[in-house]
């Protein structure tokens, strides 16, 4: 019994292992305010980190954290170079709102629309606010559910972290 | 000799690993939700919400592989039993989603299940919304292709879930979009998208009384025209008879219209909606419950609320038809300014209503010699704006921050909630004095105040008021939340029904909340009283009775 329990693990493990070698954004499309489409694994910020945050109008705590990031948003850029793409999962109820939603806010963010969730079920969101974040690799290095106040400084560290060279995975 | 393969096995695949060959990703996330019942006598006097078993537990697993163009995925799903005021028919355990999917040069085609969804979904959109309950995923083959560039076609056929089965109705489904910016190759703030699908479902009929139809057919067209500024969108969509449950058995086509155009520019955001759903309610099945088998989405055109307590009288569509509009104002006062203040303040208005349509029923004598709409077309086609009003929502949200730490949202509502349609499911077919409805004159104010304590460290306050004589009548709730960034949180909330007519009903809700964060691993524990109310996601609501208990709540991403 142990032994087969050990196996299914090992198993796992070195699977997961050849997982963890590739961690990127998957190849779906998305659509942006201006009804472009794109393919979300083609977001890229040249070489920079980027930072992919899932939210929707309603979600009060996903406004919050996006309007915290924004508060520090141009030292950030200055600082790291990193860029932010918000990806609304709004409905077709309030996918009309996002737009006018976007200016009365005064974001500077890439905003596109994941209309029927498709990207959030592919890289298996629960549940919104969830924020990944990606190295100048286009990998995955992080990621976050939930927003408390103070998750963006946490979220700016992983990212200078990042910058220097250094690892950050299991953080 | 086992042994000897197996370790073979590993030693190639870990072996292969270092030399970095591309196995592809596996991914997932888990979930599961679990609660223990305490008999609470008080709010609960006859225990109509009390299970049984003491413990209630649902929990799901996700997994996803993917590899360069190829994906794959299923879904394990356990109910031991589900959670009070969810189906009931989510019971036991299985895997009810699988897919695979493969895309290559403009060509994808899927699988197994998969959701999918036309436009603004009027005719066409399976999804899946795990805390009402609904998932009506299609279980069959998708293919979508590009035909050139800016032409995008999709295809589909299958059978939609139900629990831990499929529906008996065969849904077949096309779409064609044109994309005028990929047609051009260039991507401008300038766009124009034409789209138009059809969907037809196939049940079998051998009802005695009726000839019902075995197909049944819907259409529709869209525009959307896109400005740097501007942003209009409209769609149009017609179903054929389809006499069913919910529409009692009338064989009246349906139409149904959703349109909306917003204006953004700087600060400032405008938006306008309409919509018209007459007989648009459109499922697999003739007969089905509330969020089974539905194959299309009625976009309710009203603001979805989060605050607990205005949440309590949330709009949800009225399946037998209706009409609104809606508007919308946000404009974001400069810093500097007399409104703005020193940090700039953001003002929103909004403003929703819904009415029933005005029907001028066609009736005949059944067999027990009293009048039913069964079998005759209904009412009239295109009817205008009825006197049965379902809901009116009016409320102004203003943003600010007040010093460098402390950042407030003050909002107010007004609401006008038929709660005999809304709540009670009363169809305005059998209405014979619009005054008789129980109408609902709701007043509600929430503050909330965030005070960033110190660097991780900060502390959220809700007010909330919410005064009215109907109903239940005026609560108070008072929520405090402490949270050590980015692992610890810390709730405290209590709601009082201090206005119920019910002098025992005068009671207070409290409830404590712990989470904890570690890594991409989350737990939740809950403990205390749940006030009875409605949980609604995109204008679909669910009752959740009042309970008492502990619970718990553990997610985690892979």
């Amino acid at each position: 019994m142990i032994s087969k329990l050990f196996k299914t693990l090992l198993l796992l493990v070195s699977l997961s292992c050849a997982a963890i070698a590739q961690d990127k954004v998957p190849n779906i499309q998305l659509k942006d305010l201006s009804g472009n489409m794109i393919d979300a694994n083609l977001l890229e910020n040249d070489g920079k980190p980027m930072i992919i945050s899932f939210w929707a109008t309603w979600c009060k705590p996903c406004v919050l954290e996006l309007n915290a990031i924004n508060d520090q948003y141009i030292d950030w850029q200055d600082e790291s170079g990193v860029k932010l793409i918000a990806v609304s999962v709004d409905d077709s109820r309030n996918s009309a709102r996002v737009k006018p939603f976007v200016a009365s806010q005064g974001w500077d963010y890439e905003v596109y629309l994941d209309e029927n969730q498709e990207l959030k079920r592919a890289l298996n969101v629960n549940n919104i606010p969830h924020t990944f974040l990606v190295d100048g690799n286009g990998e995955i290095v992080y990621q976050h559910n939930g927003y408390m106040t103070g998750d963006e400084d946490h979220l700016y560290e992983l990212i200078e972290k990042l910058n220097r060279g250094e690892e950050i995975s299991g953080q | 000799m086992k042994k000897i393969l197996f370790l073979a096995f590993s030693l190639i695949s870990v072996s292969l690993f270092a030399q970095e060959k591309d196995y592809g990703q596996i991914h997932g996330n888990f979930q599961t939700n679990a609660q223990y019942y305490l008999r609470d006598s008080i709010i609960d006097p006859r225990g109509d919400a009390f299970p049984d078993e003491r413990l209630l537990a649902a929990g799901f697993l996700n997994l996803n592989y993917s590899k360069g163009n190829f994906m794959a995925g299923l879904r394990y799903e356990n109910y031991q039993n589900n959670l009070i005021g969810l189906p009931e028919g989510f019971k036991g355990e299985g895997i009810p989603y699988r897919f695979i999917r493969y895309k290559n040069e403009g060509f994808d085609v899927t699988v197994g299940n998969y959701y999918e969804q036309f436009g603004s979904g009027l005719i066409f959109r399976t999804y899946e919304e795990r805390g009402l309950g609904l998932d009506n995923a299609m279980d069959g083959i998708r293919l979508i292709y590009e035909i050139a560039p800016g032409f995008k076609a999709k295809a589909l056929v299958g059978r939609q879930r139900i629990y831990f089965e499929t529906g008996n109705g065969v849904v077949r489904g096309g779409d064609l979009e044109f994309n005028l910016n990929e047609f051009r190759g260039l991507a401008s703030t300038t766009n124009l998208i034409l789209g138009a699908g059809g969907v037809s479902r196939f049940e079998e009929s051998q009802d005695p009384i009726y000839n019902l139809p075995e197909n049944v057919a819907a259409a529709s067209f869209r525009a959307n025209f896109i400005t740097g500024d501007f942003n209009i969108f409209a769609e149009y969509a017609y179903k054929s008879q389809d006499p069913n449950s919910s529409n009692r058995f009338i064989f009246k086509p349906g139409h149904a219209i959703y349109a909306n155009g917003s204006y953004s520019k700087g600060n400032l955001g405008i938006i306008l909606g309409y919509k018209y759903y007459d007989n648009f309610l459109f499922r697999s099945e003739r007969v089905g419950n509330f969020t089974e088998l539905l194959i299309n989405y009625q976009p309710p055109l009203a603001e979805l609320h989060t605050y607990a307590l205005p949440a309590l009288y949330s709009y949800n569509v009225q399946a037998n038809g209706e009409t609104g509009f809606q508007a919308e104002v946000a404009y974001k006062f400069d810093r500097g300014t007399a409104v703005g203040g020193k940090y700039g303040t953001l003002v929103n208005l909004n403003f929703s209503n819904s009415y029933a349509l005005d029907k001028s029923f066609i009736t005949r004598t059944n067999f027990d010699s009293t009048q039913t709409i069964s079998g005759t077309d209904g009412y009239q086609d295109w009817a205008g704006i009825g006197d049965i009003q379902y809901s009116q929502d009016i409320n102004v949200e203003v943003k600010t921050k007040l010093n460098k730490k402390l950042k407030g949202t003050f909002s107010y509502y007004n609401f006008i909630y038929n709660r005999s349609a809304l709540l009670d499911g009363v169809i305005d077919d059998l209405v014979g004095d619009p005054n008789t409805l129980e109408m609902v004159y709701v007043n509600a104010m929430v503050a909330e105040i965030l005070w960033k304590i110190k660097s991780k460290h900060s502390l959220r306050t809700e007010a909330q008021l919410m005064l009215t004589e109907q109903d239940r009548g005026s609560w108070a709730l008072l929520l405090l939340e402490y949270s050590v960034a980015p692992q610890w949180f810390f709730a405290v909330q209590n709601a009082f029904n201090y206005g119920n007519p019910n002098e025992d009903l005068r009671v207070h809700y409290p409830l404590v909340s712990m989470g904890y964060t570690r890594g991409t691993t989350k737990f939740q524990f809950n403990y205390g009283r749940q006030q009875e109310g409605v949980f609604c996601v995109g204008g679909i609501c669910r009752v959740v009775p009042a309970s008492n208990g502990f619970s718990m709540m553990i997610t985690t991403n892979f």
